[in-house]
């Protein structure tokens, strides 16, 4: 089974994502980027859900670390920022992620982008 | 009579030629020019002193120096200064030059710079004395004094429009940011809602009731989490818009209690221990739904910010005040947040759960009630929060 692995801080997002791919995919979940540098040294998911705002380690230094230890995985940025547009044109230039989903539309985008993703890589 | 004795003495003088030429001369010169003899006689007065004293040159020739001390030319606190330097001139002494002012009969001041000589004109020792009119000096002085100070003026002003600039642009960018977090605020809780409002739109819905439950929570709890979101953000505006507390005699003790009895079980259920210490406290004079707010939002964050440990909650009455300490042993504030968290428009932390402009509400209310709020954090180790209001009336018999 697809794994994914969901670095997320805010409980019920995470609890919502986990809803909306648990039937198709094994998740699991580390609530915030320090959990999340932890669960990323030895996990063998397929593809990463990553929040960007997060306190202590946000999700740019979590692309950062990946990036300088060549951690390879499919990485969907999920997150409610403000300026989505912005944000998304700067993670995709710098950090060459392979989607973004806004939170806001969760429920229509998450598991379709997720499909998506993986089928490119397939 | 001097005059013609002065015209006599005049007219060796230089070779310059006739009394009339050095006369004319003289009655040209931009300077007052006198002369006096060596038992203090005016004996030679030109038109320019005629017109800084506004007195005719007859009033004067003749008559002793200090005859100016009775024409009023000199004015009064000048007199000692000026009767000195004439004592030093009849002695040979040169003087000045020293500056004064000369009272014309018109009422009219002119300032004056005098200085004098002593010149023997054949066997006779004479003082000469030039008198420089000083208006224009004066005025240009005065003139370059105010262009100073209108300059000095200028630039305090700019610099206080430079700096209100910079802080009307730094509290635009953090209204701009405000907007953006709460944006975020709103737009988390937002997208759960909706997942789970597409969960429970499915038919099979009611056969996993566990998960039909699970979602109902996640729908009331996230509605709550922007109920709060625009509540608080609307304070800011009307805390911006100068709000007033309406202020009421509160049983203080039983509202705290009431916030510790309100958060219990959500500390519970994350593990935390919650410890309220509250003893009888004397009523409070104060807006009690706000009050209570600020209770809330202290303990509400340590809960959020704290994942092991132990909550205090405690109160005392002392020294005419009350003050609530809430205790956490969470992760403390980062250092580079402490001095912004109580600030108008920031938020703790745009990743966290509808934290931050509770604080700058709290400090509002606190201070709007005549008391102080503040913390002690350190990162990885706990923060404590603790406001004091002083107590205005005094009820129950409660001695403070």
């Amino acid at each position: 089974m697809t794994k994914v692995l969901i670095i997320e801080d805010e409980p019920d997002i995470a609890t919502a994502m986990r809803m909306l791919l648990d039937t198709d995919y094994k998740v699991e979940v580390a609530f915030g980027g320090k959990l999340g540098l932890g669960k990323l040294a030895k996990t063998d998911a397929d593809i990463l859900l990553l929040d960007i705002n997060m306190p202590e380690v946000s999700g740019r230094d979590i692309l950062d670390h990946m990036r300088k230890n060549g951690i390879k995985l499919p990485v969907i940025v999920v997150t409610a920022v403000a300026c989505a547009d912005s944000v998304r044109n700067e993670l995709e230039n710098k950090y060459r992620i392979d989607g973004f989903v806004s939170k806001t539309y969760l429920a229509e985008e998450l598991l379709d982008e997720v499909k998506h993703v993986l089928s490119k890589r397939k | 009579m001097h005059t013609t004795k002065m015209a006599d003495k005049m007219s060796p003088v230089g070779g310059y030629g006739s009394r009339e030429i050095l006369e004319t001369v003289l009655d040209n010169s931009p300077d007052g020019v006198y002369l006096h003899n060596s038992i203090g006689i005016i004996v030679y007065a030109n038109k320019k002193i005629e017109e800084l004293t506004g007195h005719k040159k007859e009033e004067m020739l003749g008559k002793p120096f200090l005859e100016f001390t009775k024409m009023n030319v000199l004015e009064l606190k000048d007199i000692p200064k000026a009767a000195l330097l004439f004592g030093r001139a009849l002695l040979g002494r040169p003087t000045g030059p020293d500056e004064f002012y000369f009272k014309r009969p018109d009422g009219s001041k002119v300032p004056v710079e005098v200085k004098s000589f002593p010149i023997m004109v054949g066997d006779e020792r004479l003082v000469i004395g030039a008198v420089r009119d000083l208006t224009e000096r004066k005025y240009a002085m005065r003139l370059e004094l105010e262009v100073a100070e209108r300059i000095a003026e200028i630039e305090v002003k700019e610099k206080k429009l430079a700096e209100a600039y910079e802080e009307l642009k730094s509290l635009d960018d953090l209204k701009t940011k405000f907007v953006q977090d709460t944006a975020h605020e709103l737009k988390t809780p937002l997208g759960v809602m909706l997942v789970a409002v597409s969960f429970l739109k499915k038919k099979d819905v009611m056969a996993d009731p566990a998960r039909y439950e699970e979602m109902v929570d996640l729908i009331s709890r996230n509605s709550q989490r922007m109920r709060k979101t625009i509540e608080d953000t609307l304070e800011i505006y009307k805390i911006e818009k100068g709000r007033q507390y309406e202020k009421k005699e509160t049983d203080f003790d039983e509202m705290v209690k009431a916030v510790t009895d309100q958060f219990a079980p959500i500390a519970k259920e994350k593990g935390l221990d919650l410890r309220a210490d509250i003893p009888n406290l004397p009523e409070l004079r104060c807006d009690p739904k706000a009050m209570r707010t600020v209770v809330e939002n202290l303990v509400e964050n340590a809960i959020k910010y704290t994942d092991k440990g132990r909550i205090d909650v405690v109160a005392r009455a002392e020294d005419g005040n009350i003050t609530v300490k809430v205790k956490d042993t969470g992760i403390g504030i980062p250092e580079e947040a402490q001095k912004y968290i109580f600030g108008r428009f920031y938020r703790v932390s745009a990743g966290g759960s509808g934290a931050g402009i509770g604080l700058s509400i709290c400090k509002h209310v606190i201070e709007s009630h005549g008391g102080t709020i503040g913390f002690t954090s350190s990162p990885g180790k706990g923060s404590t929060f603790e406001f004091t209001v002083p107590i205005v009336h005094e009820h129950k018999g409660v001695s403070i």
